[in-house]
């Protein structure tokens, strides 16, 4: 019989939760990576993109016959290359309008930085000159920036055919709105605005593209991070069949959601590469053209209306948004119709209306960014309460504790229909108030404001939809060869996201193995078992990804359970033993055992002699989703019905969200009155994303996360001249968080299990990137409220903040 | 031009015009100076030049002629990581690893020259280096502890 040290050693040498090192570490702090600039290849052409100047203009002509005369230059390709021999590419969440974008302008350019040429020549610098040798013809037409100008009935179209620039809308009433409005005490305006920002990944889009004219086969290395996406599209917009197309991603350097969609360079060196066939066309996009065109989040302008009680609970709220997708249909309608799946926030709030819209604008196509739409709603509805908050004058943790979601009433289905697993939102706001001393700097803050200094607090609690969504399945191969070793494979690239070290530690405890014997394998879409949803986006790793790794593990594991029963002379007892260190045992008889090895090597070399029913090898491919998910897909349930709104334009807004964790931020700051500058004293986090694999790795995505936040609430914006030339394309103008702007953050974390998950994990990777922007902007109103600033939106860079303070000192 | 990089001696003809990041990455064949911007503002290209922290975008190749440079390659030593690069792995200072490299030279310089930096010194030194990933506070962690590791012993490794 096991003794209890024996059977806390066991405990002890679990591997999930615990902070151990990452696997990855020692290639990527050696720099013996594979970026795609790393790849060497031989026989290299390399791209230059030829650029729209304008923001809106008729496409006349494209002459490229001058370029492809100067020394050097092999190919050069336009618009008329696309529209011969690709298809426009396909629009993501609108389908209701025929999508009329190549992956090369094609009659009109409509963003400064559109492609509207490209070259392929033996030397960089050879191609970057031949682009000034590329005639093209513009008429420039008056390009629309702003989404109220882009709404206005004779607003000039991004897309003729459309007839206008509106190209999705969402209206929703649910519950008893008017009656609401009409009990409650109190109603309150708001205006809030987000301005279009990015996580800019800190290596941009890299392709190198080959195709082999003796086997027809078009060959991609891209720091794609949806490869199963850009298989299914890819194929479809090059019009090749899938076994033809060779997609390869090795290491990316940040994705973020802006390496999910890249089609327009996708195409330029596909068509390249059919044009030069045999040769390696290898493309680096620059920072500049990162920026400019290859995506931002949405910009959004929302205004809301709340219905309030005098003890300050929300009875219902109006909201109408806006939202600025730049020129295209590839992703736009995403940021808006995402409201849908966190609209009431933490809080039972059970009527609400909501009116939402999708705008075009000559600017640049929005991308999926670090949570999407999730952002855009949770600093409305946290703007919200504070609003109410500060004019009930009831502290701002007060009225949050007044209108959470109580713990006792999971799963809680919201009005828009989706399901909340669990949660304990009162005690993260408790904790999150305690590690911050919040009582502490309300007092400090009382005497610092007689001393005639700004000192604000900001609270953001919020829950965050993660897992991807229900049909988002992926699929793992998890094999262990004849010696005992694991691999694993999967649909989704790492990006930074740590998932060899996750699926080392969790094969470590489903197989009885040790981490180092886990590898996990690279993107082939050879021998990647792929899906249509395959990527790393949307906090999707901790749902499907690691369902079906867990669900072809335990196929393993049940296999080497019956051999090693056998193997003991203990057959039909495999319940009854314990895989663990490498080792395989009776509970019973802990001192008689077989080692994963023999077991391989039975399973492998001795096929005669396995037991019926098992098949030699130690092999399972996993297709799939959470078993929740899949049931949900099996009956009609809540997931299934999706939104219970009236669509008007667009499409559905995604389906139910698996597991919801959930954060609050308590942010302490000083705002100078001289200078309009905002730093930060304090900032405390308190997360539940269920259970934890790895401590080390979810800290990091905390830090991670919430100093990106910050980043979008203080510093960063892509601005725009009225002509819509992008003023802020680069580094010097769009202004990153440096380690000079990072806070040192408190943190703190509970566990609510998730029912939907086998490990009971939810996700962290979009999470703390949220908070920030409600946190901090409430904080600064906490700090100017002796002025009755409102601050109407972020970035709140030290003009904005000086001109606001000026003006209310000027009154 | 005639340069030292990671103690082996190159020479090379190099047009006027290769930056000097490009010639390490193209010419050289090292994976570790990076491009991660184009106005000099990221700080993936940085190596140490002459013994100091240089953005290797902002130099052309020709301006290293007669020069030492180091790269995140030649931290290693016979197959072994320095102190320093263990420290960023102990303590989680990298995810995607894109801005590694020139994270690891801005620290290798500071650690250089000030054995015993304050956190405020750790933070002004890697200021130039930009890093989407990790919020930073783990890199200044990591500094932090190597420094302390450094001074109890007289070596790198």
């Amino acid at each position: 019989m096991l003794s209890e040290p024996e059977q806390r050693e066991i405990e002890r040498k679990k591997w999930i939760g615990k902070p151990m090192k990452r696997l990855e570490d020692q290639r990527l702090i050696t720099a013996d990576t594979a970026f795609v600039d790393d790849l060497e290849v031989s026989n290299v052409l390399y791209v230059a993109v030829l650029r729209s100047p304008y923001a809106h203009a008729k496409l006349l002509s494209v002459n490229t016959s001058k370029a492809l005369e100067l020394s050097g230059v092999v190919a050069a390709i336009s618009g008329a290359d696309a529209k011969a021999h690709t298809k426009t590419l396909p629009a993501y969440a609108v389908s209701h309008l025929k999508p009329e974008e190549y992956g090369i302008a094609v009659g009109k350019v409509r963003y400064v930085g559109e492609p509207v040429a490209a070259v392929a020549a033996v030397e960089q610098e050879i191609a970057e000159d031949a682009l000034e040798l590329i005639e093209v013809e513009y008429e420039p037409l008056t390009a629309v920036v702003n989404v109220e100008e882009a709404m206005k009935p004779d607003a000039p179209l991004v897309y003729d055919s459309f007839g206008t620039n509106v190209v999705a809308h969402h209206s929703a009433k649910w519950g008893k709105v008017e009656q609401a409005f009409k009990d409650a005490d109190f109603v309150f305006k708001k205006r809030v605005t987000l301005s279009r920002f990015s996580s800019t990944p800190l290596e941009s889009v890299a392709i190198i593209g080959r195709y082999d004219s003796f086997t027809d086969e078009l060959t991609l290395s891209c720091n794609a991070q949806m490869p199963g996406h850009v298989m299914m599209v890819m194929s479809e917009v090059l019009g090749i069949p899938t076994h033809n197309l060779h997609l390869i991603v090795n290491d990316i350097g940040g994705g973020f959601g802006l390496k999910t969609r890249p089609w327009k360079p996708l195409v330029i060196v596909s068509l390249l590469a059919k044009k030069v066939p045999n040769r390696h066309i290898k493309y680096i996009e620059d920072r500049r053209e990162h920026l400019m065109a290859s995506g931002q989040t949405a910009g959004m302008v929302a205004d809301f209306e709340v219905a309030a009680n005098k003890e300050g609970k929300i009875l219902a709220f109006r909201l109408h948004d806006v939202n600025n997708d730049g020129a295209s249909l590839t992703y736009a309608g995403t940021y808006s119709s995402m409201h849908a799946t966190l609209i009431n926030g933490c809080y039972g709030i059970r009527n609400i209306e909501w009116d939402s819209y999708t705008v075009l604008t000559n600017t640049c196509p929005s991308m999926p960014n670090r949570g999407v739409g999730k952002p855009g709603i949770v600093y409305i509805v946290e703007r919200m309460v504070d609003l109410v908050s500060k004019k009930l004058g009831i502290d701002p943790s007060e009225v949050r504790f007044r209108n959470f979601i109580q713990p006792d009433r999971f799963p809680y289905v919201t009005p828009s229909g989706r399901v909340y697993d669990s949660g304990n939102y009162p005690e993260v706001l408790r904790r999150a108030l305690k590690i911050s001393d919040y009582d502490k700097w309300r007092r400090d803050q009382s005497i610092l404001r007689k001393q005639g200094r700004f000192i604000g607090i900001g609270i953001a609690v919020y829950v965050h939809g993660a897992s991807a969504t229900a049909r988002e399945i992926e699929g793992i191969t998890v094999k262990m060869d004849p010696k005992g070793r694991v691999s694993v494979s999967s649909g989704s690239p790492d990006m930074g996201t740590s998932h060899s070290s996750a699926f080392s530690q969790i094969l470590a405890d489903e197989l009885g193995i040790q981490p180092d014997d886990v590898k996990t394998l690279s993107f082939d879409s050879d021998r990647s078992p792929w899906t249509p949803y395959s990527g790393t986006h949307a906090n999707k790793f901790s749902g499907p990804d690691v369902e079906s790794a867990v669900r072809a593990a335990r196929i393993l594991r049940h296999k080497m359970l019956v051999i090693a029963s056998h193997l003991l002379g203990v057959p039909e007892r495999e319940n009854e033993i314990i895989l663990s260190n490498r080792k395989a045992f009776l509970k019973s008889a802990p001192e008689k055992f077989v080692s994963v090895s023999d077991i391989a090597k039975a399973s492998y070399q001795n096929p005669q002699l396995l037991p019926k029913g098992i098949d030699p090898g130690l092999e399972a491919t996993a297709v799939g989703n959470s078993p929740f998910a899949m049931d949900a897909f099996n009956s009609s349930s809540e997931l299934e019905t999706g939104a219970t709104h009236q669509l008007v334009t667009g499409s559905s807004s995604p389906t139910g969200y698996m597991t919801y964790p959930n954060s609050a931020h308590v942010v302490v700051i000083e705002v100078d009155p001289e200078t309009g500058g905002i730093k930060i004293l304090n900032y405390a986090i308190v997360h539940d994303v269920g259970r934890v694999i790895n401590p080390m790795i979810v800290e990091g995505q905390v830090h991670g996360g919430a100093i990106s936040g910050i980043g979008a609430a203080l510093l960063e914006e892509f601005l725009y001249g009225d002509d819509g030339e992008l003023l802020s394309s680069s580094f010097m103008d769009y202004l990153k968080p440096t380690s000079l702007d990072a806070p040192n953050i408190v943190e703190d974390r509970i566990e609510t299990p998730s029912p939907r998950s086998s490990l009971g994990i939810k996700a962290i990777g979009e999470g703390e990137s949220l908070g920030p922007l409600p946190a901090l902007c409430n904080a600064v109103e906490d700090a100017l409220c002796s002025l009755e600033i409102e601050v109407p939106g972020l970035p709140m860079t030290p003009e904005r903040i000086k001109k606001l303070i000026d003006k209310a000192r000027s009154k | 031009m005639k340069v030292e990089i990671n103690g082996t001696r190159y020479t090379r003809e190099v047009d006027s015009r290769l930056l000097l990041v490009y010639f390490l990455r193209k010419v050289i064949g090292l994976k570790g100076p990076r491009v991660g911007c184009d106005t000099g503002h990221c700080g993936a290209c940085t190596i140490l030049f002459d013994g100091k922290s240089t953005k290797s975008c902002m130099l052309l190749a020709a301006q290293a002629d007669n020069s030492s440079i180091i790269t995140v390659e030649g931290l290693l030593k016979d197959g072994k990581l320095s102190i320093l690069q263990e420290s960023f792995s102990e303590n989680h200072a990298l995810q995607c690893g894109y801005c590694t490299p020139g994270m690891l030279m801005s620290a290798q310089d500071l650690l250089q020259h000030n054995p015993d930096p304050t956190e405020k010194e750790i933070r002004r030194a890697i200021e130039g280096n930009l890093c989407m990933c990790t919020g930073y506070l783990n890199i200044i962690k990591a500094i932090g502890s190597a420094s302390e590791k450094l001074r109890k012993t007289n070596s790198m490794w």
